[in-house]
């Protein structure tokens, strides 16, 4: 019989006198899911919201991380070897490739002409008919998005860990799920309101209580004035612990039939296993702090 | 080998890779000596007691002294006994075929339910231990929920041990209720186990039972079974099951059943898949050849209806086929490596996938497989089936390793010749 790591059980046992538990404020990471080692992750100053990040990205395929990495805004990739991929990172990295009529149509996955996607979206226009589309002759502002980012988020009722990936469909009946279905949920909510939408796996890395924390993550880039945005329904920036939020990039998620798994195989094929934090700042900080 | 096994546990696995927690928590003492205490007590059982289900559809020996005699109550069958802790040993059989991995799950989450019924609201609920192993070729599956109940100023602690195993498409549950007595509780269950004797199986002339493991924690079986029908074709049924702890609270569970047709040659003639995630069908397809060329795959994905042609001349090898193809590989002195083609609906429902198969040159019971992205490197046994697998998904190490088997492949002669017979 194989227990559970100590850490686990100690985690939600707190004793004082009777048992009480912590487990409603602890949330541990699985045994093999979403966490990613970040040596070196002790941030030395407390870091601004929009600090760049200046890291080592361990890959078993740095060639093909490279080549990823090369068609993200906001980020530099500085140096490579064959272990890691030094990047500087921004807030807001994004993907580059330009919008295209695959990122409005329904899909199998991001199927927002299933009735359970249309009922939360008119649920959505029924509670903002203010609010502008794509489609409109009145472009959209930034916060009439951030409020259907928002809306999307609250449509999660019970977030969990449960699930593999769920279809937008699955997502909008059964109302639960991690970040990939919140970022299904997103594309399909974005799509169905004009906007070009798409999904992407890469790494989210976290300031919190003055260290870097790095997992993997999903979430959805949306298409306006121009540019893509990322959507991240999760909405980490909103958590107090959160001092500073990066998200990179790593996968497009452009398989969205019936055969998906492969995108998500090839995805854990090529993420980064541990993350190094080089330094803060801009290029000439992390320059400076580089541990050789 | 059955090219299934390799992504069965990726299938499980991979997706589980993105998500970040939204709340973080701070590392907390020691637990206390009496809760130590407690989880260290154990008893020793050495009497059994013998109980019967009517019409012979079970029977068995139970240990310690029986209870309840065995109580039908909606297709479901309840009985216990007194191991000598103050909670009952007690199980449930059900005749029914269920999901294994989702019901183990479904029966800590009662157990716990049940407790809050009586004494009061939950404080909390953490996976205590997950095990996947077997007694005597039936795969066990076992969960623990270590739990708090009460009001907050006496809560009570408890653990719900929960462990099941199959017998033919039917599913044995037990349970117990105590601090401690985790090793009574497993040899208990073991002694159960061992003793049944159910009407179910089918007699198949090759089974075997492989161990899922990720990160050298179990997490799961697979289950191989191949009969032979009325019309000497290959009936080939694989039932794959995990239980997979993703954080100190989830489960996620996931059932598998794939039924195929193969002709003696090892060419599919039709399959059936199925696959429940968290107790939902989330995958119910079915396979067959169209008029002509090709196939066509029908049924329900991801909660949608699909209904797809596949377009293909390619030869599509059964179960059957694959450990045939894959022994001749074995013994073919002039190739290393081959690909065929595979239906794999957990990866791909739509198309046929390539799986290539490179044995290595000075040791041909070894090689590496790929399939749509996914390398195992794999160890075979002479008539072309697995012995053990080994995989990486980015930061997780998955292992598949065959931990009992009986008959052979292909079928004795003289049972394919007596079957035709008839």
């Amino acid at each position: 019989m194989r227990s559970l790591p100590r850490a686990v059980m100690t985690a939600w046992l707190l004793v004082t006198g009777s048992v009480v538990s912590a487990a409603d404020q602890v949330s541990e990471p699985g045994l093999f899911l979403a966490d990613i080692e970040v040596t070196s992750g002790a941030l030395s100053a407390p870091v601004a919201r929009d600090a760049s990040l200046s890291l080592d990205l361990h890959s078993a395929d740095v060639d093909d991380l490279r080549a990823r990495l090369g068609a993200v805004a906001q980020l530099d990739v500085m140096s490579a070897t064959p272990e890691a991929l030094r990047v500087r990172i921004a807030p807001g990295a994004h993907f580059t490739q330009a919008p295209s009529e695959r990122e409005h149509r329904a899909s199998w996955v991001i199927d927002y002409d299933q009735p359970s996607v249309i009922a939360l979206s008119n649920r959505w226009r029924e509670q903002n008919p203010a609010a502008s589309t794509a489609v409109s002759t009145a472009p959209a502002t930034v916060s009439e998005l951030q409020a259907l980012i928002a809306y999307t988020g609250e449509q999660i009722i019970d977030p969990n860990y449960r699930n593999g990936m769920l279809i937008a469909s699955q997502v909008a009946r059964r109302r639960e799920g991690d970040c990939t279905e919140y970022g299904v949920l997103q594309a399909a909510l974005a799509r169905s309101e004009g906007y070009a939408a798409r999904l992407v796996f890469g790494l989210l890395m976290l300031a919190v209580n003055d260290e870097l924390l790095g997992y993997g993550h999903a979430w959805a880039e949306i298409y306006y004035e121009g540019a893509w945005h990322v959507a991240d329904a999760t909405q980490p920036t909103l958590q107090p612990e959160v001092q500073g939020v990066w998200h990179l990039p790593i996968s497009l998620f452009e398989n969205e039939s019936p055969s998906h798994v492969l995108e998500l195989v090839e995805f854990a094929n090529v993420r980064p296993n541990s993350v190094t934090l080089v330094g803060t700042g801009g290029v000439e900080d992390a320059t400076t702090q580089v541990h050789d | 080998m059955s090219y299934r096994l390799i992504v069965l546990c990726f299938a499980v696995i991979v997706a589980q890779f993105s998500g970040a927690p939204k709340v973080f928590g701070a590392e907390v003492s020691e637990q206390p000596a009496w809760f130590e205490k407690s989880m260290a007590r154990e008893k020793k059982v050495r009497r059994t007691a013998k109980f019967k289900l009517p019409d012979g559809i079970l029977k068995g020996r139970m240990p310690g002294k029986l209870v309840t005699k065995p109580e039908n109550s909606e297709g479901s069958w309840y009985f216990s006994s007194n191991i000598g802790t103050e909670a009952p040993f007690e199980c449930a059989y059900f005749e029914e075929p269920l999901n294994a991995a989702f019901s183990t799950k479904l029966l800590g989450d009662n157990v716990v339910a049940a407790m809050v019924e009586s004494v009061g609201p939950l404080q909390s609920k953490a996976i205590s231990a997950v095990d996947a192993s077997h007694v005597e070729g039936r795969p066990v599956l076992a969960l623990e929920w270590i739990y708090t109940v009460g009001p907050k100023d006496k809560a009570q602690v408890g653990l719900a041990k929960v462990r099941s195993t199959t017998i033919g498409e039917t599913l044995l549950l037990c349970f117990h209720n105590e601090l401690g007595y985790r090793a009574t509780f497993e040899s208990a269950f073991a002694k159960v186990v061992a003793s049944v004797e159910g009407s179910t199986q089918e007699p198949a002339y090759y089974e075997s039972l492989y161990i899922q493991s990720v990160n050298s924690q179990p997490v799961g079986f697979v289950q191989t079974s191949f009969s032979l029908d009325a019309d000497g074709d290959t009936r080939s049924l694989l039932v794959s099951t995990a239980l997979v702890p993703v954080d100190a609270r989830t489960l996620s569970t996931s059932d598998s059943t794939t039924v195929s047709y193969s002709t003696p040659e090892g060419e599919l003639i039709n399959a059936l898949h199925s696959n429940a995630e968290n107790g939902e069908l989330v995958i119910d397809l079915e396979l067959r050849p169209q008029e002509g060329q090709g196939w066509q795959v029908a049924g329900d994905f991801q909660g949608k209806p699909l209904d797809q042609e596949i377009d293909s001349s390619a030869e599509l090898l059964s179960e059957l086929g694959q450990v045939l193809a894959t022994a001749e590989l074995q013994r073919s002195t002039d190739k290393n490596s081959a690909t065929l083609a595979t239906w794999l609906p957990d990866v791909d429902p739509t198309s046929l996938l390539p799986v290539e198969i490179v044995l290595n040159a000075a040791d041909r019971n070894s090689g590496q497989m790929t399939v749509g992205g996914i390398d195992m490197q794999v160890q075979l046994d002479r008539s072309g089936n697995m012995i053990a697998g080994t995989g990486k998904a980015g930061s997780a190490t998955v292992v598949i390793e065959r931990v009992w088997e009986r008959g052979q492949i292909p079928a004795p002669k003289q049972e394919q010749e007596r079957r035709q017979q008839q």
